[in-house]
């Protein structure tokens, strides 16, 4: 297990391995506040000092319930709102978005459906980003990406009410790919879609991302699945970071951690499908279903 | 008072063109019990519950009959029938939550007003429960929701101010589409402790339409798991988690996260894709995705069987039942 030690703003972080130095960071989102005005004077603020950092190839999951300032987080980071303090770099470049050109931060949304223009193709989607290349380049590379997220290219002028949930969130997938962003959020990628749908699109991220060599933030309400597809988490709650490390602190018993947290990770593992050896049957005698129930081959 | 608050039978829905929807579905739901209806996209879990309540969307046609508490039987066919028990014996919360409120008015007044309209509750008695169910679903100071317009609920908050708006008339069947996908962990066991606590305490049946099985796993004391319209396998939640009869019961088991396992590894996956209506197959429905399907699942359609004390239920060629005890 690695050393672990207590930071200055009290958050557990893993001690750096000194033989391992880290890789530069992709993204850094270097204290990051956001404060809303309303009208009458008032004000809120909805992120407090987040710093964090995305080497390339690495996931981080933003995990936090609803009001947490996930969102602004998300918009933050994505250049569609400005920070009061601090500020989001890419390559150390700090992230703008400017009219007709390509931001490096792409963005893969919870409803895939809403993400897409009914009335247009799903490859004339795709292609959007890819304003400047050739009609014969823009094709070849939509018909690459379709490939790359496993639907067929002949599909491409189908438009988005012919696909599935879990079809539409590959398209937005790749149409966040195409591109070659440096970094992907994903906001909630997966919780509109259904339980092997979902493990089908959170492989296809891990595969992807293994062969772009983008970084990945996810930002989710489930500590499973960042679990499943981070390799370190940030816990946000009403705009402060209460945990930021990697998930098997959290499943730490010794860990020293804040008590929302704690109890986030203990409801998270209490709500989850208990292993059949824990589900006892209520009952062992066998009644075969049907007349056929004792001639299955093996 | 009867312990059986809900049953349907022979559910089916068509659209206007004819095509199958959800077909031959039965199901109850008891007082102090809730029921989860499992499935996936598509598995026509919704129109399931729609159709229950009369609330079908245009284009779509139910038959079959339902009947509410110990009366009478009134046939699907006649939802303006079944509609007179909203918001009196039943209450529902839809899986879009922001479609339950008037975007143009204050949260407050929409939550108290279906109940003083139909004289379950003085307007003082209803903002008293209103203000009770806001606290105990953690939404915060109460006055301060109700003083919000909708737009200004988060997602979460949406949805649990759409389930307080369920639970004010203290409904004997409580009728809720995916209650809690927009919360973490914390409020997610909150809100459905809050769920099972009032069904126990007000003898309310509660039917949850999920595609979590950890949380039906964990709040549910019986399944119903839909695949591709039709029911694929029904029992106590205990019985059917803990030896599933059905493949898909299984293989969907199989899908579901955990917090101790695995992290940035291939995740395990049902291939394919659930067939939509009007494209289900020859044969067993779930034979084109299923790891054990021989000949006979491609050709014979498999009959849905129940054990001896009905207890359980499976429709697969080799499913083997076991007896609740």
């Amino acid at each position: 297990m690695r050393d672990m030690k207590r930071s200055g703003n009290g958050l557990t972080r893993p001690a750096a391995v000194a033989s391992d130095p880290p890789p530069p960071p992709t993204i850094k989102v270097a204290g990051l506040s956001k404060t809303f005005s309303s009208r009458g004077g008032a004000s809120r603020k909805v992120l407090s000092d987040v710093t964090f950092s995305v080497a390339a190839g690495k996931t981080t999951a933003i995990v936090g319930e609803s009001g947490a300032g996930k969102t602004t987080l998300v918009r933050c980071i994505a250049g569609l709102e400005r920070p009061s303090s601090g500020q989001v770099l890419v390559h150390g470049v700090p992230v703008r978005l400017r009219p007709g050109r390509i931001a490096p931060v792409q963005m893969v949304f919870q409803n895939a459906i809403d993400a897409l223009d009914p009335m247009r193709s799903v490859g004339s989607s795709i292609a959007e980003p890819l304003r400047g290349q050739s009609r014969g380049q823009r094709r070849e590379r939509v018909d690459e990406l379709l490939s790359l997220v496993g639907i067929s290219p002949s599909r491409a002028k189908d438009r988005p009410g012919n696909f599935s949930g879990g079809q539409l969130q590959r398209v937005v997938i790749a149409r966040a790919l195409a591109p070659s962003p440096s970094v992907l959020l994903c906001d909630e990628p997966t919780s509109a879609l259904d339980l092997s749908v979902q493990a089908q699109v959170l492989n296809l991220l891990m595969t992807l991302q293994a062969k772009h060599h983008f970084a990945g933030i996810l930002v989710t309400h489930d500590l499973a699945i960042a679990r499943a597809l981070a390799d370190d988490i940030l816990v946000l709650r009403a705009g402060q970071v209460l945990f930021h490390g990697e998930v098997g602190q959290l499943l730490d018993p010794s860990a020293e951690l804040d008590e929302y947290v704690r109890r986030l990770v203990r409801t998270s593992q209490e709500s989850e499908l208990p292993v059949p050896a824990k589900l006892p049957c209520a009952s062992s005698s066998l009644e075969p279903a049907s007349p056929t129930a004792s001639t299955r081959p093996n | 008072m009867t312990d059986e608050v809900l049953r349907v039978e022979e559910l089916t829905v068509k659209t206007d063109l004819g095509v199958d929807v959800v077909a031959d579905v039965d199901f109850s739901a008891s007082s102090g019990r809730l029921l989860g209806l499992l499935g996936e996209t598509g598995a026509g879990k919704t129109m399931t519950a729609r159709a229950t309540l009369g609330l079908l969307p245009p284009g779509l046609r139910a038959r079959g009959r339902v009947r509410f508490v110990d009366q009478e039987w009134i046939p699907l066919e006649r939802p303006d029938l079944i509609r007179r028990h909203l918001g009196l014996t039943a209450g529902l919360m839809l899986q879009n939550p922001m479609g339950a409120f008037d975007p143009l008015q204050r949260v407050g007044p929409q939550m108290i007003e279906a109940v003083v309209r139909n004289g379950l509750m003085t307007k003082q008695s209803a903002l008293s429960r209103a203000s009770r169910l806001c606290d105990e679903l953690s939404l915060g100071d109460a006055e301060q929701v109700f003083r919000l317009y909708p737009h200004q609920l988060s997602g979460g908050m949406s949805q649990r101010v759409a389930l307080a708006l369920a639970l004010m008339p203290s409904p004997r069947l409580l009728v809720v589409d995916e209650p809690t996908s927009a919360l973490d962990a914390n409020l997610r066991v909150d809100a459905l402790r809050l769920v099972q606590s009032l069904a126990q305490k007000t003898d309310m049946a509660v039917v949850i339409i999920s595609h979590d099985l950890g949380l039906v796993s964990r709040f549910c004391d019986e399944i119903a798991v839909l695949y591709a319209g039709h029911l694929a396998e029904t029992g106590r939640t205990l019985d059917v988690l803990g030896s599933p009869a059905h493949p898909y019961t299984r293989t969907l088991m199989s899908c579901s996260l955990r917090l101790e396992g695995p992290s940035r590894t291939t995740l395990p996956t049902i291939g394919g894709e659930p067939p939509g209506p009007g494209q289900w197959p020859q044969g067993c429905y779930f034979h084109p995705r299923c790891p054990d399907a021989v000949d006979q699942c491609r050709r014979q359609r498999p009959v849905f069987a129940s054990s001896r004390d009905r207890a359980r239920g499976a429709a697969c060629h080799f499913a083997r039942l076991e007896e609740s005890a």
